[in-house]
């Protein structure tokens, strides 16, 4: 499974509600992380960071939001941070699998 | 640095003033016209009610005035709602809309999560050991 983390440049004043639904629901993600407001990571065995590109920018089009991010590839071994219980279990699941 | 005496400034001193009041509280600079168009009547009235015209003029330009008002701020309220609502209450709202957060397995409402993060986050307790060849948790 490669992860990959995306961060945007989030406006406070925009609606993401719909955005998320539909980002989230890109048929080759299998695993998504979005515990800090502007950013995702995703986890996937077959999505590149084209592809992602591609999917963040049609629908932050299509809900008029900022089409500024950046997409890396994440290792999630490699971590450190200030976050909920819930975050750091699952950074912890999935860094093993 | 603005320089009072140049009308220039003033002209780009109110502009910047409209932009920025506009969006959330559109209509202050429409009652601040009002309320010259009501001193400037009202001085007329007061000062030059002899002189031909000038009481249909100061009625005419009250009563223009406040029908535009009506007119635009009905039109307003109803395309652009946030037209005449505070700042804060616009960023109240807006939270309110906060999308779900947390990962495919769990779900939790964004404005829950953010209240969370603020009080119940902490850094992780094991630090971790990278290597290309295997990772070890260490104390």
């Amino acid at each position: 499974m490669n992860y990959y983390i995306i961060t945007f440049d989030r406006k406070n004043e925009l609606s993401y509600k719909s955005f998320h639904e539909e980002f989230v629901a890109h048929p080759k993600i299998n695993k998504w992380f979005h515990y800090i407001k502007s950013s995702y990571i995703i986890g996937s065995t077959t999505i590149t960071p084209d592809e992602i590109t591609d999917h963040f920018i049609e629908i932050a089009e299509k809900y008029k939001l900022p089409k500024t991010h950046l997409v890396l590839n994440v290792n999630l071994l490699d971590r450190q941070g200030r976050l909920t219980n819930d975050a750091w279990k699952w950074l912890k699941n999935n860094s093993i699998s | 640095m603005a320089n009072p005496f140049n009308p220039i400034d003033w002209l780009k001193s109110a502009q910047n003033w409209f932009s920025k009041t506009e969006k959330s509280s559109g209509f202050r600079p429409y009652l601040i016209f009002l309320i010259l168009v009501f001193g400037m009547s009202i001085c007329l009235l007061t000062f030059f009610h002899e002189i031909k015209y000038v009481p249909e003029l100061s009625i005419s330009m009250i009563s223009l005035s406040v029908i535009v008002f009506l007119i635009l701020y009905s039109v307003k309220s109803c395309t652009d709602p946030d037209f005449c609502r505070s700042e804060s209450h616009v960023q109240k709202i807006m939270k309110i809309e906060l999308e779900c957060m947390g990962t495919e397995a769990k779900q939790i409402d964004g404005d829950i999560l953010e209240t969370q993060l603020v009080n119940e986050s902490y850094k992780e307790k094991h630090k971790l050991l990278t290597t290309s060849i295997n990772h070890k948790e260490v104390e």
